[in-house]
Order: structure tokens, then sequence, then C-alpha cells
């Protein structure tokens, strides 16, 4: 269940500032206490997709020493995908919460 | 393994576009990272390593849907090859040069049809036809298209003349003034009319093609180098030399049967060696590649 929500996962990450992946990988690890681990993989395909529907923007960062990091950032698309998501969320779990429960 | 190896591995099968070098780099920095917070995290090395390993060992699935993508666009741009090229102001002048071109074909069929033969009316009429089909010519070389980069204007200008002056020539053949139509054909006459108009002109177009510089587009030429291969194969083998030796000397002979059917002016017949020898090479050429 929860790997369908990946998209929104990574929309997420983006709200508050530009992530690049590992911040956005690292922050999944964080939030969850090591409970849920997104593979990396399904984060990359994420991007890709994410960025070809503009509803993020990639750029590199200036490091000066190591290699480049890709930096994501959600677009105004973005957003609204966000906020749509989280209002179907929210009715699903409203739903399951009566319907999941004994009584 | 290091990342940088391990990367380079799994990729190695795919071909490398800008897409999937920006996708390795933008991979190997998020690695080192990851492995870095692992060793912070009091993994060793080694183990971080195999355990990194280990999660990407179907990292290749999003190389596959890049390359996917990629055949995909290659297959579209093919198929899709003029439509993004051809202006409004382009498609205005190919419409006119092609009805210019059919007005030139049916006067020139009413003129035979009226008169009875070809005679000096077509003849004029068909000059109507060599400056579209000259037009067509610089058209053609100046159009860009997906695999091919456009002619410069000027040396578009220079081949498109060479073609007006070559028909101008053939066009004059049947109403110049040594060969009238009508009386006896004869060649030193039609010969006269051609060599001043044609010789010239085939020599400039022998001289552009022969300098032309490369106009296919730059993914072309790597789907090209591909097949290089496979001809240098064929080069290497020694039989392109026993071919390109028989092939010499099966147009010298089709030229000495042509120049010799001249001398006994069977000049109507004199094609067919060309044809005969055309016809040899590609079943050579057909014998050498099986080889």
């Amino acid at each position: 269940m929860l790997r369908g929500h990946t998209d929104t996962i990574v929309l997420a990450s983006l709200l508050d500032r530009d992530r690049y992946g590992f911040e956005i990988y690292n922050r999944v690890l964080q939030k969850t206490n090591h409970l849920y681990e997104l593979k990396e993989t399904t984060l990359y395909s994420s991007y890709k997709r994410l960025e070809k529907e503009g509803y993020i923007e990639s750029y590199w960062g200036d490091e000066t020493q190591g290699g480049r990091r890709k930096y994501y950032h959600i677009t105004e698309r973005g957003r609204e995908l966000y906020r749509q998501k989280l209002e179907d969320y929210e009715f699903t779990k409203k739903i399951l919460e009566r319907l999941f429960m004994e009584v | 393994m290091e990342l940088k190896e391990f990367i380079d591995k799994a990729f190695e099968k795919y071909e490398e576009s800008p897409e999937l070098i920006d996708f390795k780099e933008e991979l190997l920095t998020n690695l080192q990272d990851r492995l870095k917070s692992l060793e912070a995290n009091g993994i060793k090395r080694t183990d971080a390593l195999r355990q990194i390993q280990i999660e990407f060992a179907d990292i290749n699935k999003i190389a596959d849907e890049m390359s996917l993508e990629k055949k995909k666009e290659v297959f579209e741009m093919r198929y899709m090859s003029l439509r993004n090229f051809v202006t409004k102001t382009r498609a205005a002048i190919y419409t006119i040069l092609g009805v210019l071109t059919v007005f030139a074909i049916i006067i020139s069929c009413f003129s035979y049809l009226f008169l009875g033969k070809v005679d000096a009316v077509t003849g004029v009429m068909m000059l109507f036809l060599a400056v579209p089909l000259a037009g067509f010519v610089y058209m053609g070389l100046t159009q860009e298209t997906a695999t091919r980069n456009p002619m410069r204007p000027m040396r578009a200008a220079i081949y498109a003349v060479a073609v007006f002056v070559f028909l101008f020539g053939v066009i004059l053949v049947p109403i110049g003034p040594m060969s009238t139509f009508g009386e006896a054909k004869s060649l030193e006459g039609a010969l006269a009319v051609l060599i001043p108009f044609a010789l010239p002109s085939l020599g400039v177009i022998t001289f552009l093609v022969i300098t032309e510089p490369e106009h296919r587009k730059a993914w072309v030429l790597k789907e090209a180098e591909k097949q290089n291969e496979w001809a240098k194969n064929f080069e290497t083998s020694g039989n392109a030399q026993t071919f390109g030796i028989m092939t010499a000397a099966l147009w010298i002979l089709a030229i000495g049967a042509f120049i010799l059917l001249l001398i006994m002016k069977l000049w109507v017949f004199s094609w067919i060696p060309f044809v005969v020898a055309l016809a040899l090479m590609m079943v050579l050429l057909a014998y050498y590649m099986k080889k």
C-alpha cells in the first residue's frame, strides 16, 4: 500500500526546501525511525516520472569538491498535485478507519 | 568493488546518452553520501558496499526505462521526420513548384496532341519544366529533416543552376538548330547541342558531390557507426578488393561496348551495356557479401 504513494512522499519531501536524492531517501528513514525504507531504485523511477510530468524540476548543485549533486525542486503544479493527493488520502483514511474496525 | 566501478559495470551494456551520463553522476554522489552515512553508523565499509550493491541489483530497470524511452523517441522522430521541418513558407513554395511542374507537363501534352508532333512549341513549354525542377532541387537540398541538416543556400543554389543548365541542354536537343524533329535524328547534331550545356553542368555537379560535407545529423551518424562495423569486416576480408577490381573491369568493358556501338552508329542500343554492367555488379556484390 505504501509503495503506491512514493510520488506523494517525494513531493512532501520537497515542500519546505529543495533536496537531493540521498536527503530524500534519508528523510524517509529518519521520519519513520527506520521502520520504513523506500528503495532508492523506486525513488529514482519516481523522480523521472515526476520530472517528466512537470511536477518537479532538477538542477545540479555547485559543490566544489566531490561529484555534483542533483537537487529537486517542486513546481506549482507539483504542489497542486500534493494537495490533491493529501485530500484523497484523508478521505481514504476516514473510510478505511470506519470499515476496518470491528464494530 | 568501489561505487564508481559498480555503477559503470551496471550500465556498461547501455548506450551512453546525455541522460544516462547525468543519471550515473547523480547516482554516484547519492551513493557516496549513503556509504558515508552507513559508515558513520558503525557499519564496516565492505559490508556497507555489499549492502548497497545488493539493494541496487535491479538498478538496470531504470536504465531499461530510459533506453526504451529513447528508442521510442528515435522511432517517433523517424516517422515524423518532415512534419516539424516544413514551414508554411516552404510548404507554399513546394506547392507552387508542383503546380508549375504539372502545368508544364499538361501544356506539353496538349501541344503534342494538337500539333501531332513534339516540335518547337513543346520544347519551349518544356523550359517551364526546367525551372520548377531546379526549384525542387534547391528546396530539397536546403530542407532540414529529422535525419539531415540543410545544405547551405549558396551551395544548393549552384546545384540548382547546374541542374537547370543540364535540363535546358536536354530540352534543347529536339529543337536544336542542327536536329529538327522529324528529320533523320543525327547523333552529331544532338551531341553538339547537348555537350555545351551538359558537360559543364555535370562537371559542376560532380565537383559538388565529391566535396560534399557531412549533412547527416549526429544521432544518425551514431546509428551508422554500428552498421560500419559490419562494413569493416567486409573490407578487411579481402572480398572488397576483389569486388572492386571485378567492378572496374566490368565498367571498362561496358564503356568499351558503348563506344563500339556508337562507332557502328547503333546508338539506339548504346544504353544496353550499362544496364547489363549494373546488373552484373549487383550479382557480384551479392556473391562477395555472402562470402
